[in-house]
């Protein structure tokens, strides 16, 4: 079963057949031999049988098959002219062809390591032996495909296809017959180890399993099973791109300079709006100095109130912050609140332009024609917001509603515009609330300030020298300070905060209503400086007492003076069971104006000077009035000279060297209150119940007024309360009803004596006082 | 010839030019849209970066790219120019992810993140 291997030429398309070993007894059987199919194509070629059939057969006959025409004449020759001789020809190309077949396989050509080791390889061994015998090759050997097969076995065909259909696997096996790429067959012996998978690359795989366990390469099988593919899915998730946006910029040195310079722009910038608001906030917090004193008329003066200029010298409250983000922080609501009131003030401004001019400017004409007599004249009417009368909420609960009784008009002793009204009732059981409006002359609609009081307020006082601090008494026998200044962040809009001191039930406030209260002047010349610097109060009860008020570490602590005695028709004095120690009920009370004593009304018609310390000076008491005395006041130029006022339709004007009173005026129906005016020593207003306000001049008529006019209609409303401005010409009339009428005195009313040079305007005002009361004497 | 008046101008212009011509140091953030916290560290990262390599530039932006590819992910593209160098973007980036800043009056920086 010896191997037969077919070369073939590519490069010329030669078909050369190569017959290595056959045996002796297939020789024998040359006949049966040529009968098969692969034979019948060597019959085909020239061929020669050297069989010496008289010999012995040894056992091996060596038939070479040559493709050399043996019929062929090979020594033709032709005669040369030219050399004169014959030469032989030279033997043209015998070969026929007969076969042609384009072939992809490739040959691998074994080098000679691979050729050691694989010694016994039959393939390698026959083509080394067989490539010098065979002489026709000896050109082409290089240039050879082999193709391998065995003519019994399908193997053979199968494996010729599995070489030409390894092409495309086989990276160096090339198609196509004029290629020549055996050069390169040596890729596959090298990489035989690294490149198992390659196992169906035909030549690849046969040098492969060669070179691994040299077995026969023609009994190998190829076995596999296929599978079902699993099907390929591919399996994404779609995610929202992240956004995207585009820049643009360009930057070089002057744009970075440029950058940088603004930059430290902004921050000097900033640097100095912080110094300013710092510098504002400092000024803010030391001011309180009163200079900025204002002597422009109210209307069209530049704005001076409270909120402008006045400042404690206590404490900074109104804190200015940085504006910031958040528009309504309690620094915006406070600049809310100041730039709302400058918007109000000039609404008003506009509204009451007319009432402004006529209170600046406007002089009754007819005045020449009348004198002595003169006119009022209405201006504004002011009116306690009606929010704040209603109903207001404290602790939770809703308090009653304010009652609409004016109890107390005060001006303030520094701003020209501006008065402070007490809100409470006549009848002290029912006031169980209580209000306080600070107004402007320049803003009749609106309270510059206001606070809701626990109880109905029975007087107001200024200080004479912090005029920011206004002390209430109220009818539960509370005393409370306001300092006007204070308006704490928090609560810009609440009202009932701004009550900074007050007296507490744990030290001593009274059990019945304060019925006037007055604040006393610091200076006492006769006592040390360190002991007066507290704030000091004076206050008269309806008990009777006088009750000096110090105001000691953010504390009101009273003092008892004196408890005054009642006198009067005391039936119980006579009985048997001894004496029950009774006292007055103080209802008015005048501070003298130098301080020195205290001029107590009663309701029995009793006044009481009484000293600072608490003495009841020897010309008292006087019996004034058969009633209650509603007002007592002192002259403001002549200091012996007080003017009291009562239910018994009477008003009064007393010299205290005196026991009787000077001057007796009836006007015939109570008289409500009293005040001397500002201007004159002599003259004097006084309100009666029945809704009508009168001046008096003793200077030109004791028995007639300069003026009577009804200010409130009768049957709707009551005055109750008068006083008049100490430096505008005008009077202020409270009624039960809330309103307080503002009142221009017309130039007869207002009129001032002359001053000579040589004199002072008080003195000239006590001369005629004097003289009048003189006349009178 | 200058009056004494004239002098004193020119001094005070002089004196006027030199304070403006003054470096200032500090970083100003030109354009970012990071959060405050993020900003805060890539500003720490470039300003090291940039005094890390004060004259390779190619080296400081990439230290910064790394940096910031390391701390906020992946992938971060970094231009840093010299003075009197110019350049100018027209870029796509991811939002809240760009810092744009000048350094020591000569130097900008720009990186953005953009995968």
């Amino acid at each position: 079963m010896g191997p037969k291997l077919l070369q073939k030429r590519i490069s010329n398309l030669h078909h050369k057949l190569l017959v290595n070993r056959i045996r002796a007894a297939d020789a024998k059987h040359h006949e049966s031999h040529a009968k098969k199919p692969n034979d019948r194509r060597w019959e085909a070629q020239n061929y020669t049988w050297n069989v010496d059939d008289d010999e012995e057969i040894p056992g091996t006959v060596r038939i070479v098959l040559s493709a050399a025409d043996p019929q062929r004449t090979k020594n033709q020759v032709v005669y040369s002219i030219p050399d004169r001789c014959f030469i032989p020809l030279t033997p043209e190309n015998s070969s026929v062809e007969l076969f042609d077949q384009t072939s992809s396989s490739v040959y691998v050509e074994p080098t000679a390591a691979s050729d050691a080791t694989n010694a016994f390889n039959p393939v390698l061994a026959v083509t080394d032996q067989a490539r010098p015998e065979a002489d026709l090759t000896t050109s082409d050997a290089d240039d050879t495909v082999s193709e391998a097969f065995d003519g019994d076995r399908s193997i053979d065909t199968t494996f010729g296809h599995g070489t030409s259909g390894g092409n495309a696997a086989g990276g160096n096996n090339t198609s196509g017959a004029a290629l020549d790429t055996s050069r390169s067959d040596h890729g596959p012996m090298t990489e035989r180890d690294d490149d198992p998978m390659e196992m169906n690359a035909g030549v690849k795989s046969l040098v492969k399993r060669k070179g691994a366990k040299g077995i026969n390469h023609f009994s190998y099988c190829d076995r596999a099973t296929q599978t079902t593919v699993p099907p390929v899915r591919s399996n994404a998730i779609q995610t929202e791109a992240p956004p995207r946006v585009s820049f643009t910029s360009l930057t070089n040195a002057w744009i970075i300079y440029d950058a940088y310079h603004q930059d430290l722009a902004a921050q000097q910038h900033k640097i100095q709006q912080q110094a300013l608001i710092n510098s504002a906030a400092e000024v803010v917090n030391k001011g309180g100095a009163p200079s900025t004193s204002s002597t422009a008329p109210v209307g069209v003066a530049p704005d001076v109130s409270v909120t402008s200029t006045a400042a404690p010298p206590a404490t900074p409250t109104v804190v200015f912050q940085p504006t910031g983000e958040t528009a309504l922080s309690q620094a915006g609501v406070s600049r809310l609140d100041a730039s709302a009131h400058v918007i109000e003030r000039m609404l008003n401004q506009n509204t009451y332009d007319d009432i402004a001019q006529d209170f600046k400017y406007w002089e009754d004409a007819a005045d020449e024609y009348r004198e002595p007599e003169g006119t009022f004249m209405p201006l504004w009417r002011f009116t306690p917001p009606a929010t704040m009368l209603r109903m207001f909420e404290e602790n939770g609960c809703m308090r009653n509603a304010v009652p609409s009784h004016i109890t107390a008009i005060c001006w303030n002793p520094h701003y020209k515009d501006l008065f402070a009204i007490g809100l409470g009732s006549r009848d002290n059981m029912t006031a169980e609330s209580g209000l306080v409006c600070v107004f402007s002359l320049k803003s009749p609609t609106h309270p510059e300030r206001s606070a809701q009081l626990q109880a109905g307020v029975s007087s107001l006082d200024f200080h004479p020298e912090f005029w920011q601090l206004l002390a209430v008494g109220m009818h539960d026998g509370h005393v409370a300070v306001i300092d006007l200044t204070v308006r704490k962040d928090s609560d810009t809009f609440a009202v009932t905060n701004l009550i900074t001191y007050r007296s507490s039930a744990m030290r001593g406030k009274r059990t019945v209503p304060i019925t006037q209260i007055n604040i006393k002047q610091i200076l006492n010349h006769n006592e040390t400086v360190c002991s007066n610097r507290n704030l000091r109060l004076f206050s008269i009860s309806m008990d009777g007492c006088l009750c000096l008020w110090l105001f000691v570490q953010g504390e009101l602590y009273p003092t008892e003076l004196i408890t005054l005695p009642f006198q009067g028709d005391n039936k119980l004095q006579d009985n048997n069971f001894g004496t029950l120690a009774l006292t007055a009920s103080c209802s008015c009370m005048a501070m003298h104006p130098n301080n020195s004593m205290v001029l107590v009304g009663t309701d029995q018609g009793q006044l009481w000077p009484v000293s600072n310390e608490g003495e009841i000076l020897n010309w008292g008491p006087v019996n004034a009035h058969q009633g209650p005395i509603y007002t007592v006041q002192w002259n403001p130029f002549h200091h012996q000279v007080f003017i009291s006022c009562g239910t018994d339709w009477l008003v009064k004007i007393w010299d205290q060297r005196e026991k009787e009173a000077l001057v007796v005026i009836s006007l015939g129906c109570c008289v409500e209150d009293c005040a001397f005016s500002p201007f004159s020593s002599t003259a004097f207003a006084c309100m009666s119940s029945n809704g009508k306000v009168l001046l008096y001049d003793l200077n030109i008529c004791l028995h007639k007024p300069l003026c009577s006019q009804r200010i409130t209609p009768q049957r709707r409303a009551q005055p109750t309360v008068l006083s008049i401005a100490p430096f505008h010409p005008v009077i202020l009339v409270g009624d039960d009803k809330g309103h307080v009428t503002c009142l221009k005195l017309s130039p007869n009313l207002r009129k001032v004596s002359r001053v000579p040079e040589s004199s002072r305007a008080i003195e000239v005002e006590m001369d005629k006082l004097e003289r009048n009361l003189q006349y009178i004497r | 010839m200058e009056t004494t008046a004239d002098l004193n101008r020119r001094v005070d212009e002089l004196d006027m030019a030199a304070s403006r011509k003054a470096i200032h140091y500090y970083p100003l953030i030109r354009h970012a849209d990071l959060c405050e916290e993020t900003k805060h560290e890539c500003v720490e990262i470039i300003v090291a970066s940039c005094e890390k390599f004060p004259s390779n530039h190619e080296a400081a932006a990439k230290q910064i790219k790394e940096t910031l590819d390391k701390r906020c992910g992946p992938s971060w593209h970094c231009v840093v120019v010299l003075k009197g160098e110019t350049f100018a973007l027209e870029i796509s980036y991811e939002t809240k992810n760009i810092i744009y800043m000048f350094l020591n009056s000569n130097l900008g920086v720009c990186a953005w993140k953009c995968s």
